[in-house]
């Protein structure tokens, strides 16, 4: 049981860290058509996830801690949780919804222009 | 386990490799050249598109130099290396900087003349020439605001082949020198990533690599162990990986550190107009260079979402409109260096850049000349890379982004990096020797934009090339 415990919590806390960023780029993401809304998805988690580990460690820990922020507070909407972040005083608070937001304005303005179907982007290289 | 013996390898496929590999191989030497990345047919992607960003760049163009401001830089990563992914703009090296460099760091045979020689070559082979026809509606507007202001501009040629049809055709490695490479009976392995040099003592201070280690990726997607024993290896990963590779392996004196980048800065500016939005614009204003550089970027749809919310304001309608926007830049030699090191247990190594203050002056320095530039050839608003600062419609409203450009405000990105393994005779400042053999080592060389000694403040594709081809040449006689 003891060696298995680290390996639990790690991946525990990693599904929180998937979880709120999940929830962060569907708060971003402004396409109402369900493809494109899915495309970019699998942009932005292929990014995160081919990203230099030690920046992807960076940001998996602050998105744990925005989550665990998030969960304080019940029933607020996305676009609140974005205000919220675009407001506060820390900066690697705002240059964290500053990063999602590249990530998911590229995506789907590209995903807009071509017109192109979900399955268009690979979710990872 | 694969096992590969070869008299040359080659790691990386970029520039520097694929010119290394394509001369030492038509001088009759059996060559291997390992690529990371994989194999990508020339044009499969639109340029700078979604699907080309995913597929050919390493991390997805998601990859920094951290430092306050931090610089996002973007690297290539298939056969081909960032020419597959580059505007293909070529630029000698500025006579000048040629000679500084060769007094500043002891270069043996480093003069304008013997480069020019090879560039010569290299412009033949990769079709360098301007483009046909007048220039396209995003290169006029450098042109424009240039005649309006009295500053010197100048088309730039770039190495795309146009068919009768007018059709333009980007000559990438993968297009001339690693199809002249194979055709010289050279061996081209993509997916193979080498983890570290094995070296053994080879006489009194000096060391020999025996074998290069790492994982190779198979067609059908399994992944095994891959060990190369070959009597030469030219390492040609870039200024990024290279430096990182020969840290991993244990060779640290003078590698990695003096990192050099051109700090950029950009302007979403939005015209009367239509813009072309296909292609980078091949024209430069060269009224201030080296030290600044002005032109043209990337404005696909995308770029041009990602230029507006760089500027922190509501940008909505200029985004509606975004035909009529494009993105220009300035681009600096800096003052500032940086460093690559490898971190242990990582793939990834960590990148940081200092910049310094006379560095963010000459930002500051170079957005407002651009933006004067992009008003006086008819732009309408100007947002700037700077998070709050002010949109521009006014030429006296210039002025404040002199105090809006700080550090902590400034988006900044680069796609030049050079200098993390210097060559020249002077050890206390140089990685490698006068022609790229690591100093220390026997069969060692690095023939890649790691050798260039500073930021050349122009695209480096043609002086990463030309160095190459010189250094091929010097093997080729001594070995």
């Amino acid at each position: 049981m003891g060696p298995a415990r680290p390996g639990r919590a790690a991946t525990v806390r990693w599904r929180a860290v998937l979880r709120f960023e999940h929830r962060l780029v569907d708060a971003l993401c402004t396409a109402p058509e369900p493809e494109r809304r899915a495309g970019v998805e699998r942009f932005v988690t292929g990014t995160l996830a081919d990203m230099p580990e030690h920046l992807r460690l960076g940001v998996g820990a602050l998105s744990l801690v925005l989550g665990l922020w998030d969960r304080a507070r019940p029933g607020r909407t996305g676009s609140e949780l974005v205000a919220a972040m675009e407001h506060s005083p820390l900066g690697p608070v705002r240059q964290h919804v500053r990063l999602f937001r590249s990530l998911v304005l590229f995506a789907e303005e590209e995903l807009a222009g071509a017109g192109a179907p979900a399955g268009a982007t690979p979710a990872s290289p | 386990m694969t096992r590969v013996g070869t008299d040359v390898l080659v790691i990386g496929s970029g520039a520097g490799g694929a010119t290394t590999a394509a001369l030492l191989a038509e001088a009759g030497r059996t060559v291997t050249v390992v690529e990371e990345g994989p194999w990508i047919d020339p044009g499969a992607f639109e340029p700078f598109s979604l699907e080309e960003m995913a597929r050919t760049y390493r991390h997805h163009g998601s990859s920094a130099a951290l430092g306050v401001p931090p610089v996002a830089y973007a690297e290539g990563r298939c056969v081909g290396g960032s020419t597959e992914v580059n505007s293909g703009l070529w630029h000698r090296l500025p006579a000048e900087l040629v000679e500084a460099w060769r007094r500043d760091y002891d270069i043996d045979e480093f003069t304008p003349d013997s480069l020019d020689r090879h560039a010569e070559a290299l412009e033949a082979a990769l079709s360098v020439r301007r483009l046909p026809g007048d220039l396209p509606p995003s290169s006029a507007v450098l042109a424009r605001g240039a005649a309006a202001l009295g500053w010197r501009s100048v088309e730039f040629a770039r190495v795309f082949r146009y068919g009768p049809d007018g059709r333009a055709e980007k000559q990438t490695m993968a297009r001339t020198m690693i199809p002249r490479a194979v055709a010289a009976g050279a061996t081209i392995l993509p997916g193979c990533r080498i983890d570290r040099l094995v070296t053994r003592p080879d006489g009194p201070g000096s060391r020999r690599v025996v074998a290069a280690r790492g994982r190779r990726r198979h067609d059908d997607g399994s992944v095994g162990d891959l060990v190369i024993e070959a009597d030469h290896v030219v390492v040609c990963c870039g200024a990024v990986q290279t430096p990182a590779l020969l840290q991993r392996s244990g060779i640290r004196r003078g590698i990695g550190r003096g990192l050099k980048l051109h700090p950029t800065v950009k302007i979403a500016a939005r015209f009367p107009d239509v813009l072309d939005h296909d292609d980078v614009p091949p024209y430069r204003v060269t009224e201030f260079s080296p030290a600044v550089a002005i032109g043209g970027s990337a404005s696909r749809r995308g770029h041009v979402a990602l230029a507006l919310a760089d500027s922190g304001v509501p940008f909505a309608g200029a985004l509606a409109d975004w035909e009529r926007v494009f993105v220009y830049y300035a681009a600096i030699r800096s003052d500032a260096g940086g460093r690559v090191q490898a971190l242990p247990g990582l793939r990834s190594p960590l990148v940081t850049y200092r910049l310094t203050d006379s560095d963010m002056s000459r930002l500051a320095r170079g957005l407002v000349h651009l933006g004067e530039l992009l008003l006086a050839a008819g732009a309408t608003e100007l947002y700037p890379s700077v998070t709050g600062g002010p949109v521009v419609r006014r030429v006296d409203d210039l002025g404040a982004w002199w105090d809006a450009l700080t550090p902590a405000r400034a988006n900044l990105m680069t796609v030049h990096l050079t200098s993390t393994v210097r060559l020249g005779q002077d050890r206390t400042r140089t990685g490698a020797d006068s022609f790229g053999s690591v100093w220390g080592h026997t069969n060692l060389r690095v023939n890649d934009a790691s050798l260039v000694p500073d930021a050349p403040g122009v695209n480096p594709q043609a002086g990463v090339m030309t160095i190459a081809a010189r250094n091929a040449e010097h093997f080729l006689a001594t070995t």
